[in-house]
């Protein structure tokens, strides 16, 4: 199974780490652009909705703060993912009481939609929402980086904390959940 | 919507959705979607997924970028400043509370003949942390015993505590155990 091309180890991502190790504020400009959007992608796609820059940006600092804890083993884009993926987590829990989210023992599943909802304006693409969004969490994660981002079974275990071979199934699980749904 | 049987097909279909695919790979796929409606349908599915998942508001890059500081992450260190002055507060408030309650009592013949017969019974505060070299701090057990040049002897080690590297604490009397939340 190929890799995408973002999350593949990128010399350029190698290059722009080093140049901004040697000052160049420039490279963190750079490397901000190349993965931001993704990133701002996957928060959407685990249901976030309020300061997702905000959001994004915390994993960049936090990212940039701990460089050197970065050994280059998986993609940088990969490591970005795992930890704005904790700091969802943590916003979660700070949150909680405060956010309309429905919990059942760790079956959480996001029944807040705002504005990003009315960008998509097909029947088709809004059924696709809510479907996705009836998900549970692991599931949703697992289905948006593989779908949405095209992650490896192998990737998306290391950023979810779990195994290749439990990757596959949460995705196989959450695609026929999708399906079912659609069929409903 | 039904599933198609054939597995390895249908793990490739979200690399076919971000054309990762290797060539022989793509041929692979291509030739089993010419003749399988299931996962034609479920190629098409995934696609309109992708395009709702990619839904998520543009990221500002250099707004983002800005936030990133180059000031080093903090490590957790107890005897970091202000931790050390924390410590040698705590001593002095020792030693002045020893000093003032000698004053007021007076060393009794026991305790005098106590301290004598005892020996000075040194009680290490710090103990260097391993290659962070050998400088400990000490006191014998009775403080309203001390005599004013082992007092001034020992805030003078107070001081070079100031411009001591980081230790770690091996053994710390209870009423200076340092809990400073230190981060994880």
């Amino acid at each position: 199974m190929s890799e995408a091309p973002e999350t593949r180890p990128d010399g350029r991502d190698a290059e722009l780490i080093a140049r901004w190790r040697a000052g160049d504020d420039r490279a963190a400009t750079e490397l901000v652009g190349r993965h931001a959007d993704a990133l701002a992608r996957f928060a959407s796609s685990l249901g976030e909705r309020a300061e997702i820059e905000e959001l994004v940006q915390d994993t960049f600092v936090r990212a940039f703060a701990s460089l050197d804890s970065f050994r280059g083993d998986s993609s940088l884009r990969t490591w970005l993912f795992t930890i704005q993926r904790r700091l969802v987590v943590d916003r979660r829990r700070s949150e909680k009481r405060r956010r309309n989210i429905v919990s059942i023992e760790g079956h959480e599943s996001a029944t807040e939609y705002t504005a990003l909802d009315g960008v998509i304006a097909d029947e088709t693409g809004q059924r696709l929402q809510e479907a996705m969004g009836s998900l549970s969490r692991l599931q949703r994660e697992v289905f948006s980086l593989r779908v949405g981002e095209g992650l490896s079974y192998r990737e998306i275990a290391g950023i979810v904390g779990s195994t290749e071979g439990a990757a596959r199934v949460h995705y196989h699980n959450a695609l026929r959940a999708v399906k079912e749904y659609l069929d409903d | 919507m039904t599933d198609c049987p054939n597995a390895g097909i249908r793990d490739l279909l979200p690399d076919m959705v971000h054309s990762t695919l290797s060539g022989s790979d793509r041929e692979r796929v291509a030739e089993h979607l010419s003749g399988c409606a299931d996962c034609t349908a479920e190629l098409a599915l995934l696609e309109d997924a992708r395009r709702v998942l990619a839904v998520a508001p543009s990221m500002n890059a250099a707004r983002i970028a800005g936030a990133i500081s180059r000031r080093p992450a903090v490590r957790s260190n107890r005897f970091a400043v202000p931790g050390t002055w924390r410590i040698a507060a705590g001593i002095a408030a020792i030693v002045v509370g020893g000093l003032t309650w000698s004053m007021l009592s007076g060393p009794s013949t026991d305790e005098l003949q106590a301290g004598v017969e005892d020996g000075v019974r040194a009680q290490t505060i710090f103990a260097a942390a391993p290659g962070n070299g050998s400088h400990a701090v000490s006191f014998a057990g009775r403080l309203g015993m001390l005599a004013t040049d082992q007092l001034e002897a020992l805030l003078a080690e107070m001081d070079d505590m100031d411009d001591s590297p980081a230790l770690e604490p091996r053994t710390v009397l209870p009423l200076l155990a340092l809990d400073e939340g230190a981060e994880r």
